[in-house]
């Protein structure tokens, strides 16, 4: 289906929920169609034509999924930006965009430095608050000022109340649909040029393999600004004639609105990070059966790669199955899929293609076999058109309709693809895609910094963390807590390095280029120090506990519980401590006791008193 | 049963409006009726739990005051009340009632050392009232835990399965108060025992005592069920509170689903403390099964009765039994209702030579 048909279908489904956003705000598809059907005479009047670029960008989720909805009606092509970026990132997605109209909120034009642009200002109208009776003896509101009313949005719209709309008959598959600027030096942006093709093939893919129909309801609290937020969010939605469910902003200190929202909404599929699943992994305790409603059908893990561990680890917790999707920006979201159904399932790989080409090459451009590792290429109707004006970057990814992914993969005998590694510095920290090339652009600006590497490691909560490592000019000196001063007011939150260092000397290559690996070695060494301290008695632990509750000690895990383990009643609970107590020459405290919940609980606790000791 | 009407009466409102007013307003509405009821029936119970919610809350609440004088303070402050509110309740005839006063003490205990260990980290003074003045289990339980309520409330949604479950289980609770409790067990069974001649005087005491434990199990576990089916019927799931206890076929196996709220409460807050502390489960065991009879009544023959389900429960551990064997756990399951009604006789009777005649009269057969 394309945009025109959708808009045909949404027209039956009227009064039906789209969304249900924050303080429990419902957007109808009726809503939709009306407020697309203004847009599109504000567009007209605007002078705007279709592959027109138009900027949004608003913390508002209901002003960006609609508005969306309504430009790609009218054949525009919408270049999201988040409202979190800084000033200089901005400007150079507006040098490199040129679009006709930036519509965002009212503070990012003083932030943004927009006056001299185009743009519309976002002011949500705000409802009265006032009580009955102050509504019955108060005098009316007077009514805005004509002028106000036509800077603004979405009070702009009232004039075309009643108008037919101005929407386009068809909508050309090539025009772009939209351009998301990836993570890349500010000098050279890199704008995704997702076409109308793209975009609606690829949603009719995922309605197919995540069996999606209109009485599915999608949690997806992901960033708007993101493929996975906008696409597998709203749009899937509004693709399938289903409802999209986002009543929070995605915080790992609430976490527990997430587990409430899988019943409270009735929720269908839930859309998850890795990082998110490393979160339900430590904080589930009370929350197990958070997923056992007769709606729920998976969850979704997309945006990185899911360590095989932690997803084995959260399907054992929850009970309930993790599909993994494997995509890029560039292929709108996914192209791999492991699961749901079980002929695609397979943990610990990305699964299989669907409505796509896959091969696997080396170095010298050969396709490889079964079991060799090599760069993975893609090719299908959802592989993007470019980088929007650059078209440099775009030869170097897509070649003969192939797009290089820079991942290298494996094909395992039955078909399913693995990950082994990444050609591309790019590091995938807590969903979001970053190239430390930016980070370390950003760095060079500090006039003390001489030479400066950022690099990704492994990381239980964030996937990939990011280090930095810097080397002073001579005579200079430098405070860790200025440089992460300065990188927060030029980089995003998600861009700050997790940790900085200061070396006196990088190691070099013979091209004198900065060696990653030996920075990897020696971090990696500390690591390791680093997890030995911690959870090391665990095989102790459940040594002791099969030997008290006369199980297996294959049947005991870090999750086993009284609640989950036969054997472990009050009474041998209390011998399983003693013994414990008696194995590392310790005393627990009546508290500590109490708070003992599982073998992973206690290993945590155990630690702890060990290294007080 | 007038009480149990009662309730429901009202419940029946408190369930119409969670539906249709606004969700913000529905906890203050529940807090609101609950008191209402409890003002009605017992006005001391509503300022004995009004005044324990909001002091214990505060108290708790407060930055300056350390952990563990919290905890020492709030448990000292419950279990005192509690104490001298049961034996005051003895003394003075009957004539002050506070309402479901064990079940809301236990609960509130049950916050203070939750939130003592951590576990209990959002405070909201009003989720903590609707916690405690919770119509559906204000008069007999089940002893719901906090974090479950919370955990309810913030995914509470209409559901017509919550619906069809609650009334089916109102049902099967009515049904087993009025046809197994009060027309079997309470009539039937004791007309018939009644009419026997004084030449089977073993045999009337004997099922005298099947019967007391049989038509209490009824009644209590037809209480429960209306309680669990109200709170689905408002949108909250509540523990269970038996799960077949005559199934069991060792004491601790009967303790472990005999008022399940009762027994799991007094293994997370009185076994596993004690027991951790001293380092003796049994001491544990004695101490548990002393509270569970003294929160039914503070007297002699509770006592009494505690330790002899201690005796049992401790028993278990001494005998080696094999596990999967039809025919012992037939016999185990004919000894554990043998063994709680013999040792319940302790507290059918009004005072303990009354108890020991029926001994007397159970031994005098061999």
């Amino acid at each position: 289906m394309n945009i025109v048909e959708l808009f045909e279908k949404a027209r039956l489904l009227g009064d039906k929920e789209f969304a249900i956003l924050e303080n429990e705000e419902k957007i109808s598809y009726a809503e939709v169609l009306l407020s697309a059907n203004k847009l599109s005479n504000f567009f007209f009047d605007l002078g705007l034509v279709e592959e027109d670029n138009i900027v949004l960008s608003s913390k508002s989720k209901k002003v960006i999924a609609i508005i969306s909805i309504a430009a790609y009606r009218y054949g525009l092509s919408v270049v999201l930006i988040d409202n979190h970026s800084k000033k200089e990132r901005v400007k150079s997605i507006l040098d490199s965009s040129c679009p006709k109209i930036s519509i965002i909120d009212e503070e990012l034009v003083d932030n943004w430095d927009l006056a001299n642009y185009k743009h519309l200002v976002i002011k949500p109208e705000e409802k009265q608050k006032s009580s009955t009776f102050k509504k019955l003896f108060s005098k009316p509101p007077a009514k805005p000022e004509m002028e106000e009313s036509t800077i603004s949005y979405p009070t702009c719209l009232n004039k075309y109340a009643g108008f037919e709309p101005k929407f386009p008959e068809i909508i050309n598959e090539n025009s772009i649909a939209y351009i998301l600027y990836t993570s890349g030096s500010t000098s050279e942006p890199k704008g995704v040029m997702i076409t109308y093709g793209n975009l609606f093939s690829h949603l009719e893919t995922l309605q197919k393999v995540y069996q999606m129909n209109a009485s599915t309801r999608i949690l997806n609290v992901l960033n708007l600004f993101h493929s996975d937020g906008i696409n597998q969010g709203p749009m899937l939605a509004f693709y399938c004639g289903a409802t999209w469910v986002s009543p929070f902003k995605l915080d790992t200190t609430q976490l527990d609105n997430f587990y409430y929202s899988i019943y409270k909404y009735s929720i269908t599929h839930a859309f998850v990070v890795p990082t998110l699943l490393a979160f339900f992994e430590k904080l589930h305790t009370g929350y197990e059966d958070s997923f056992h409603t007769a709606d729920f059908k998976f969850l979704i893990s997309v945006a990185a790669q899911l360590n095989e561990r932690l997803w084995q680890s959260v399907m054992d917790i929850f009970k309930v199955r993790i599909v993994n999707v494997y995509g890029l920006t560039e292929t709108v979201t996914g192209s791999l899929y492991c699961g749901p159904d079980d002929a695609l399932f397979k943990v610990g790989t990305i699964g299989k293609p669907i409505d796509c080409e896959l091969k696997i090459i080396n170095d010298a451009g050969v396709e490889l076999g079964e079991n060799a590792a090599g760069e993975l290429l893609i090719k299908g109707s959802h592989v993007m058109k470019g980088y929007y004006n650059n078209a440099q970057a775009t030869t170097e990814v897509i070649q003969q309709g192939w797009l290089y992914t820079g991942d290298i993969a494996i094909k395992d005998f039955e078909g399913f693809y693995k990950i082994i590694g990444r050609k591309k510095s790019m590091i995938n920290s807590g969903g979001f895609r970053i190239q430390p090339e930016e980070i370390e652009e950003v760095l060079m600006r500090m006039p003390e910094i001489e030479f400066c590497k950022v690099i990704g490691v492994e990381d239980s909560i964030l996937i990939e963390k990011m280090l930095a490592f810097v080397q002073l000019k001579d005579h200079q000196s430098m405070d860790e807590t200025d440089c992460f001063k300065f990188l927060r007011s030029n980089l995003e939150p998600e861009k700050i390095p997790s940790q900085i260092y200061f070396v006196s000397d990088f190691e070099r290559g013979l091209s004198g280029k900065i060696m990653i690996d030996p920075i990897k070695k020696l971090v990696s060494q500390n690591q390791f120090s680093d997890v030995n301290k911690f959870g090391s008695n665990l095989e102790t632990i459940i040594q002791i506990a099969a030997q008290t509750f006369k199980v297996k000690k294959e049947e005991i895990t870090a999750l086993s519980s009284s609640s989950n383990l036969a054997g472990w009643d009050s009474l041998n609970n209390f011998i399983f401590i003693t013994g414990l107590e008696e194995q590392f020459k310790i005393q627990f405290t009546t508290a500590e006791i109490m708070s003992m919940k599982n073998i992973q609980n206690i290993d945590t606790i155990l630690s702890k008193k060990l290294s007080n000791a | 049963m007038s009480l149990l009407f009662e309730l429901i009466l009202l419940v029946i409102p408190v369930i119409i409006l969670s539906w249709v007013i606004p969700s913000k307003w529905v906890l203050g509405m529940q807090v609101f009726f609950c008191g209402l009821f409890l003002l009605y029936k017992s006005p001391l119970s509503f300022i004995i739990l009004g005044a324990i919610s909001i002091s214990n809350f505060y108290w708790l609440q407060h930055p300056k005051i350390p952990k563990k004088v919290k905890l020492i303070g709030s448990v000292l402050m419950l279990f005192v009340s509690l104490v001298f509110v049961k034996l005051y309740h003895n003394f003075q005839e009957n004539w002050l009632i506070p309402l479901g006063m064990s079940y809301y003490i236990f609960k509130n205990i049950h916050f203070t050392i939750e939130t003592y260990l951590g576990n209990i980290k959002k405070d909201s003074l009003l989720l903590y009232l609707a916690y405690n003045f919770f119509l559906p289990v204000i008069i007999i339980g089940p002893i719901n835990r906090y974090p479950e309520f919370v955990k309810d409330w913030h995914r509470r949604r209409f559901n017509t399965s919550y619906l069809s479950q609650g009334f089916e289980r109102i049902l099967f609770g009515i049904a087993k108060i009025f046809i197994l409790g009060n027309y079997i067990f309470t009539y039937k069974v004791e007309v018939y025992l009644s009419s026997l001649p004084d030449k089977y005087i073993w045999l009337k005491t004997y099922f005298e005592s099947i019967r007391f434990v049989l038509n209490a199990y009824f009644q209590f576990a037809g209480y429960s069920d209306v309680a669990i089916g109200l709170a689905l019927l408002m949108g909250y799931r509540i523990n269970e509170n038996f799960n077949n206890p005559f199934w069991a076929s060792n004491m601790r196996d009967f303790w472990s689903r005999y008022h399940m709220s009762l027994s799991s409460f007094c293994k997370d807050y009185i076994y596993n403390p004690i027991a951790s502390y001293y380092r003796k489960p049994t001491i544990g065991i004695i101490a548990t099964m002393l509270i569970i009879s003294l929160w039914h009544q503070i007297g002699f023959q509770y006592l009494v009765w505690g330790i002899f389900q201690a005796i049992g429960i401790y028993a278990v551990g001494l005998v080696s039994i094999p596990k999967d064997n039809r025919f012992i756990a037939m016999f185990g399951r004919v000894y554990v209702l043998n063994f709680f009604a013999l040792s319940s006789i302790l507290i059918s009777e009004n005072s303990m030579e009354e108890a020991l005649t029926k001994y007397a009269i159970l031994i005098n057969f061999f």
